[in-house]
Formats: C-alpha cells, sequence, structure tokens
C-alpha cells in the first residue's frame, strides 16, 4: 500500500507541463507587437496555411532590375526603358529600381541629392552578381545571357532582352497576401510559392520593399539637375534579407512541392517620411536560384 | 414511463426485504426522488411550451451494506429533462455507481465517488442536484491511515460530464493526492492536555487532457495544482487558511479577451477566523482568488461542467424567494477579491428587548470586488496578460451584500422572523439578471408562523423589493397552511408591480399542497414560475419562466 501511494504521488506530482512558449513556432516568428490584438484572433490562418488560398492564377513576369543613382546622367533614358517595357501589359514586365553601382559614386549624397536610396542588398548584388560595369545596367530575370554571359545587361538591350524571356515557360509561382495595421504600422505578408515541373536549384524567396514614386533631384546631361524627377519603383528596402527565404530543400522541388511563408514587417513612419504612406508602397516578390541566380518567377503587389 | 414505475416498486419491495437490520445478507437502503412538470403555454411570462409538454426527472440511490463492503448505484431518469436543467442530462440508466470496502487503516473505492479536499478550491467532486452539477469521479479512490493523526488519500479518475441513457465520462484524467496530518493525534503524548488543535493538510491534484486540437497555441496536456491548508482551534477561536496554486492552464475565452488562452498562474487564498461562544458568534472571512478556473478540459463546455476545483461563495445562502432568486451572489471565474463577516447574538430572554423567549439576530455583511490588474502586454509572448498583487481590489464592485434577520418567539403560538437586505449587484460583470447595469435593490421579509394548535398551524410570508433598476418593485407573498403530521396547502403570489412596462407588471400565483407520511412525500403545484436565477455557493444555472402542474415525490427507506 506504502509503495502504492508513493507511486500515485510521484506521477501526480511530475504531471506538470510548464509552457514557456504559448505560441508555436509558426506564431513565433511575426512581431505579433505589430498585430494590435490577440494573435489568436489574427485574419489569416497561419496553422493550416493552404486553407487561405484559391488557384494561382499570375502569370509569367519578368524582373527587370534597374542599376540606377541619382548623379548618374544615363540613368533617366535607361529608367525611361524600363518604364516602357513595364507599361506594356503584354510583357508582363516588373521593375525595381536598384541605386548601387561598385563605388557607389553616382548613388552619394551632398546638400542636393539628400535622399540616400541605396540599400544593403542592392550593394551586395552588385558586389556579388559579377560583370557590372557602372550605371545604368540591369538584370532581365537575373538570366545569364546579359553582356558577356553575365547577368548584366546594357539599357540598350533590354528590350530585347524581355523580349526574350517572354516565351519562357511558367515553371514555379508565387502568390501573396498582406494585412497592414496602421495603428503599429506593420505590415503582415504572406506567401504561397509553388511548382509545376520537376526543376533543380536552390531557390530563393526574395522580396522587395518598392516605394512607387519618390521625387528627389536627379542629375541629367550637360549638368542639367531636375529636382522635381520622378523615380519610380525605387527598392527601399529587402524584407527578408538580401538573399531571402530558402524555399526547396535538398536542391530540387517539382509539382507537389507548396510552401507556404509568413514575414512581419514595420514599415517606416509616414509621418516622418512621408514617401513610406502605404498608397506610395508595393511589394515584389521574386523566386531565385541562389546559385544561378536566374529569376523563374516574379509578381508585384501594390499595398 | 410504466417501465421506470415497475423498477421503482420493485426496488420498494426489495427493499422491506433486505432493509432488516438482521438480515444475514446486508443492509440496502436508498432514496427516491422524482419531479415531473407538465407545461402550459405562457407568452405573458415567455413561458415556452415544449415538444414533449411534458418534464421528468427522477433520482433514485440504492445502496447496500453488509460489514465494511459497500455497494451502490443511483438510477436515473430525464424523461424529458425539466426545464432550465441542463439539456446534457437526457434520457434513463445509471448515472452512479460504486463499490467500497475498507480494512484496518485502508479504504477502496472503485467506480464512482465524491470527495474534497479542503475548502475545494484545489478538488471537490459532489453533487449539486437542484443545479444539474454533478462532477463525481469515476475510477479508483484509495485511503490510507499509516499511523494515528495520518490520513492519506489518493485517487485517479475521469469526470463525469454528460447523461445520455447513462453515465458519459469527460475525456480529462484527474489526478489526486491528498494528505491531512491531525497533529493533536499524531503527537498525542504532547499534546494531550493542550488547547490548542491544529490540522495540516497538502493536496496536489492534476489533470490530463488533450481536448483542444487548437493549432494556434501550444497547450499544455498535464497540468498541476497544489495546495496546502491550515486549521487551528483554540477554546473559543478557530482559524482556517488556505492557499492554492494553479500552474499555466489556459482556455478560450471569447468574451474577454484579456483571457483567452492566458498562460498565467491561478491563485486562491482563504482565510476564516472565528469566535463563538454561548450567545455569541462572530466570523470572518477574505478570499484573494485570481485566475483558478480549473477544469478537466480545455474546450468550451456549459459553466459548471468538469469543474475539478470549487471556488467558494463568501456570501450567505438566502433562502427567502426575492432575495434567492434575483439577484444571487454567482462566483467570477476570472478572480475576485470578498470578504465577509458574521456577527450572531442572542439577546437573552425575559429581557425589554429580547422579550419572554428570547430574540436571535444575525448580522452579515458581504463583499466582492474584481482584482486590481495590472495589463502587460504580452499576448504575443508569455500570455500572462496582467499581473497583481494579494488582495488588492480595484474598484469594480461585483456583488455587496448587507442582511440582518431577527427572529423571536412572540408567544406560545407566534413566532416572528423579519429580513432585511440591502443589495448592491453588477449585472455588467455577473450578467445573470440581463440588466448588464449596477443594480441597488432593497428587501424586506417577514415571516410569521401561527400556531393554531398542536396539529394546525398557519405561515404567512410577505415580502418587498425596491429597486430603481431592472424589473423595478417586487411582492410577494404567501399563506402556508399545514395541519400534522400528514398535509400542507400553500398559496402564493409573486407581483412585479414596479416594472416600469405597464404589461410585465404580472402576477405570478402559484397553488401547492402535499401529503407526508414518514420518509415519503408527494406534492403538487400549479401556477406561473418566473424566470430566475437559481444558485448555490456562487454556482448558479438560469431557470426559464414556466407555467404549469407540477408533482414531486420524495421517499427513503
Amino acid at each position: 500500500m506504502k509503495n502504492y501511494f508513493g507511486f500515485i504521488l510521484l506521477i501526480t506530482m511530475l504531471s506538470c507541463d510548464k509552457i514557456e512558449s504559448p505560441l508555436p513556432e509558426e506564431f513565433g516568428k511575426f512581431d505579433w507587437s505589430l498585430y494590435p490584438g490577440d494573435p489568436s484572433n489574427y485574419p489569416y490562418d497561419i496553422s493550416n496555411p493552404s486553407s487561405n488560398w484559391g488557384v494561382n492564377t499570375n502569370t509569367k513576369g519578368i524582373l527587370l532590375e534597374d542599376y540606377t543613382g541619382h548623379k548618374c546622367t544615363n540613368c533617366p533614358s535607361a529608367a525611361q526603358t524600363a518604364k516602357s517595357l513595364e507599361d506594356d501589359s503584354v510583357k508582363n514586365v516588373i521593375v525595381a529600381s536598384i541605386h548601387a553601382s561598385a563605388d557607389g559614386s553616382f548613388q552619394a549624397t551632398d546638400g542636393l541629392y539628400v535622399n540616400d536610396y541605396r540599400t544593403d542588398a542592392g550593394d551586395e548584388y552588385v558586389s556579388e552578381m559579377t560583370g557590372f560595369l557602372g550605371n545604368p545596367m540591369g538584370t532581365i530575370n537575373r538570366n545569364s545571357q546579359g553582356l558577356s554571359g553575365s547577368v548584366w545587361y546594357l539599357a540598350t538591350e533590354w528590350v530585347n532582352g524581355v523580349n526574350n524571356e517572354i516565351n519562357k515557360p511558367l515553371i514555379a509561382n508565387i502568390q501573396l497576401k498582406y494585412n497592414y495595421f496602421a495603428s503599429t504600422n506593420g505590415l503582415f505578408i504572406h506567401t504561397e510559392t509553388s511548382f509545376s515541373n520537376l526543376i533543380s536549384g536552390n531557390f530563393h524567396l526574395i522580396i522587395y520593399l518598392i516605394r512607387n514614386e519618390v521625387i528627389s533631384p536627379q542629375k541629367f546631361n550637360a549638368g542639367v539637375v531636375d529636382t522635381n524627377y520622378h523615380h519610380h519603383s525605387v527598392l527601399s528596402k529587402n524584407i527578408n534579407d538580401t538573399w531571402g527565404s530558402l524555399i526547396n530543400e535538398g536542391g530540387v522541388a517539382d509539382e507537389n512541392t507548396v510552401v507556404y511563408n509568413d514575414f512581419s514587417y514595420k514599415l517606416p513612419d509616414p509621418t516622418i517620411d512621408p514617401t513610406y504612406n502605404i498608397e506610395n508602397l508595393s511589394l515584389i516578390a521574386y523566386l531565385c536560384d541562389r546559385n544561378s541566380y536566374e529569376v523563374i518567377q516574379v509578381i508585384k503587389t501594390e499595398l | 414511463m410504466k417501465k421506470i414505475i415497475l423498477f421503482f416498486l420493485a426496488l420498494n419491495f426489495c427493499s422491506n426485504i433486505l432493509s432488516q437490520e438482521d438480515s444475514p445478507i446486508g443492509v440496502i437502503s436508498g432514496n427516491i426522488q422524482s419531479i415531473g412538470q407538465y407545461y402550459q403555454e405562457d407568452t405573458l411570462i415567455n413561458a415556452a411550451l415544449p415538444d414533449h409538454l411534458y418534464g421528468f426527472n427522477g433520482f433514485a440511490n440504492i445502496n447496500f451494506q453488509k460489514g465494511d463492503f459497500r455497494a451502490g448505484l443511483r438510477y436515473e431518469s430525464y424523461l424529458n429533462t425539466l426545464e432550465g436543467y441542463p439539456t446534457s442530462f437526457s434520457g434513463t440508466g445509471i448515472g452512479y455507481r460504486y463499490l467500497s470496502w475498507k480494512n484496518d487503516n485502508v479504504g477502496v473505492t472503485i467506480g464512482n465517488f465524491y470527495d474534497q479536499f479542503g475548502s475545494g478550491m484545489i478538488f471537490r467532486a459532489y453533487e449539486e442536484r437542484q443545479l444539474g452539477i454533478d462532477n463525481s469521479l469515476d475510477g479508483i479512490r484509495l485511503t490510507y491511515e499509516p499511523l494515528k493523526g495520518i490520513y492519506l488519500k489518493g485517487m485517479i479518475g475521469k469526470q463525469r460530464h454528460l447523461f445520455v441513457d447513462g453515465l458519459v465520462n469527460g475525456n480529462g484524467i484527474v489526478r489526486a493526492v491528498d494528505g491531512e496530518f491531525n497533529l493533536n493525534e499524531l503527537f498525542e503524548d504532547s499534546t494531550k492536555n493542550s488547547k490548542l488543535k491544529a490540522f495540516l493538510g497538502a493536496s496536489f491534484v492534476s489533470k490530463f487532457n488533450d481536448d483542444n486540437k487548437t493549432p494556434i497555441f501550444n497547450l499544455p496536456k498535464n497540468v498541476g495544482s497544489s495546495s496546502i491548508r491550515l486549521n487551528l482551534r483554540y477554546n473559543k477561536i478557530r482559524f482556517n487558511g488556505e492557499y492554492v496554486h494553479k500552474i499555466n492552464d489556459p482556455y478560450p475565452d471569447n468574451q474577454n479577451e484579456n483571457f483567452n488562452y492566458i498562460y498565467k498562474n491561478g491563485e486562491g487564498l482563504l482565510f476564516n477566523l472565528g469566535y463563538s461562544t454561548k450567545g455569541f458568534a462572530v466570523d470572518f472571512s477574505a478570499k484573494h482568488m485570481d485566475n483558478m478556473l480549473w477544469r478537466s478540459t480545455n474546450v468550451n463546455v456549459g459553466p459548471t461542467d468538469l469543474l475539478i476545483g470549487y471556488l467558494p461563495a463568501l456570501t450567505k445562502q438566502h433562502t427567502y424567494n426575492l432575495a434567492a432568486t434575483l439577484y444571487p451572489y454567482a462566483t467570477n471565474f476570472y478572480g475576485e477579491i470578498a470578504y465577509q463577516a458574521d456577527v450572531l447574538f442572542k439577546i437573552p430572554k425575559k429581557t425589554l428587548i429580547g422579550g419572554k423567549y428570547g430574540t436571535s439576530v444575525a448580522i452579515n455583511f458581504a463583499t466582492d470586488y474584481t482584482p486590481k490588474r495590472t495589463f502587460i502586454d504580452d499576448m504575443d509572448g508569455a500570455r500572462t496578460s496582467y499581473t497583481t498583487k494579494y488582495f488588492a481590489k480595484s474598484d469594480s464592485l461585483l456583488f455587496q451584500d448587507f442582511n440582518i434577520e431577527i427572529k423571536r418567539k412572540i408567544n406560545k403560538k407566534l413566532k416572528l422572523n423579519l429580513n432585511y437586505f440591502n443589495f448592491k449587484f453588477n449585472d455588467d460583470a455577473v450578467k445573470v439578471a440581463g440588466y448588464y447595469k449596477m443594480i441597488y435593490a432593497q428587501i424586506l421579509v417577514l415571516d410569521l408562523t401561527y400556531k393554531i394548535n398542536r396539529y394546525h398551524s398557519l405561515r404567512f410570508e410577505t415580502q418587498g423589493m425596491w429597486t430603481e433598476q431592472d424589473k423595478g418593485n417586487w411582492a410577494f407573498g404567501q399563506i402556508e397552511y399545514t395541519f400534522s403530521p400528514h398535509w400542507y396547502l400553500a398559496v402564493l403570489d409573486q407581483y412585479n408591480y414596479g416594472n416600469k412596462n405597464i404589461e410585465k407588471r404580472i402576477h405570478y400565483g402559484l397553488i401547492s399542497g402535499g401529503y407526508i407520511n414518514g420518509s415519503h412525500r408527494f406534492s403538487l403545484q400549479y401556477g406561473k414560475q418566473r424566470a430566475g436565477v437559481f444558485c448555490v455557493g456562487g454556482v448558479c444555472r438560469a431557470v426559464p419562466a414556466s407555467n404549469g402542474l407540477t408533482f414531486s415525490f420524495t421517499s427513503s427507506f
């Protein structure tokens, strides 16, 4: 009897689960201080993400990264080329203006050019993806058919480069949803990435925060400065760092690969910098092979 | 219905044979209680007419004992369940059964059993039939007295949850141990002449349940709760103190986001200090209760379902109709800071104030506040939600009750019982009246019993309630005529004469009568019963309005 009592006492005393982290790991990914409410009431089923999504109807996109600078006199015409390509809805070109170069001289700030548009990611892309000569240059889905087999295209080749990219098949796709909470300036982003064919590579999902328009000085030829220049689709921040989030483990993805990602991000305060007003922001999400840099799908979502 | 009547007749027959004291095969005893009601529709008081027209609740306990061996069962019938009773009780069958035996210092119970540790904050398995509460454990209980003065209990089981043609247990498993030490018995030699009597107790109760499958939170499957208690008595002074602590035990809460799946520890502190002597007694109680909802499941269930712990009420249990059913105290599961003081004294007989036979006076004051909580923004992290300090109350009054009862025998034939009640009732928090604001009410009760002769007596009861809020003023009157030893007849009326809506100034008339013969009692009543709340010890159930004929029968053998 004594032993039996001891046994009951022991199992009873040991029967406690002290929970140190009430929210499961997927909930822990978020900065919930950006959500003005109880996480359990968040309007997206994080624990069952597939239930949030319907059929993905996004068509293949082409990412045109325009590496530019506000002191680069040839850059405005290149930006015009990019804008024209983007405006052609058939081509589905998505432009990201990245203020970056090898030495940063065209992007430097001073008393006139007060805005620093440089980003860590832009600088790192120029540094890592070899073959960059100078602004203006760009990448077209970061394919390796640019100058000397690099990812870099001169602006004069952007139209051809885009045309060569148009007929490539869609082998992966992305959908993106977001929730923005003005009281905290918190942005919650949810993505679904799926593949339609067997493909090898280490694919990363990268999300850019884009300011649609920023008005600030731009240098032109012959010393002309347009102080009211509309900088278009300016890369302002990488939401999930320079190289984003790895989508597929093991270097292979196939038609059964469906991956859900969630991010939370505190947007810059629009009362300090009105260019970060939510109506002036977009997200560009693209899927990139980390080894070859090639982009296999890109979408843009206006906030 | 025929089957049930045959069952109860057979039971009565068997009992006549087996209830003989000298029966060689043991002693059988039991009791039966049955209530049936024919319903009538009454749109004036919102009394609905159920499809089944007739409700019936029946209970019969049968116990057998031979030596140290006991066995018993309770047969229950809900055909159909009386209106207002939990609808989770339905059908007919056995709802309770047990076997137990005790040899020397060891006791064993298998099957269903009730038990309680200390005040019940950490563990109370009990039945309150009027409320439809039955959370008996179904499992095994051991009791053991290794030494004189040491009383140990250990038990494991599932709690009764539903009744569907028989007992239906919840999924959760309750595991409990308790030790009580009578220090005077334990140290008998050194405390033989001591006036100080001391009891020390400690308990540990844990539950396992995996009912809540929400992927949104990491829920604890095993939750433990522990308590210590001390009872002291010195001459005419007594002190009881108990502390209970419960680790993270989150529950869904759709009503209050601050309590929705919170992982804060629960705590309860209960103190009672009393002094009593002939003709005088004073008693003071204090309670700090925070986040002590304690069920064997972590999903939403009925408010009285699967409760492991009982949160003691620090209020007087009222019996007079208006005081008991309109604005009764209901335990706030979130937490309470409550105090209660009682003073009872008897004014001696043959004095100017006390009168010829003396006068008993009972004064009671109870107050109950929401704890002062400092909310912290951690619902995205630890989810403790808030902090509290012991006995730190907010300015949010939940309930206040001041009442005086004066009992006096006027002469050999006439007895008087006079009661005054003053309530402050925060219906925004308690939400039982449907008014959702603070209610201030005063009630006066005059209860007179006049003994006509040895066999005949009359009882007059009149009550008045005055309030500016809710449904306004009420009046109540009752006349009861008893002709001993067998018959009684009563007529009563409740009248909501102060209702601001003139159409709702309704009389709730009721006539009842009964026949009593030894341990058998049969009664009939017909009339209107208003909607209200019925509470026992702070645990309540809503009673819907009804109109119709009710019969009840109770018997024991």
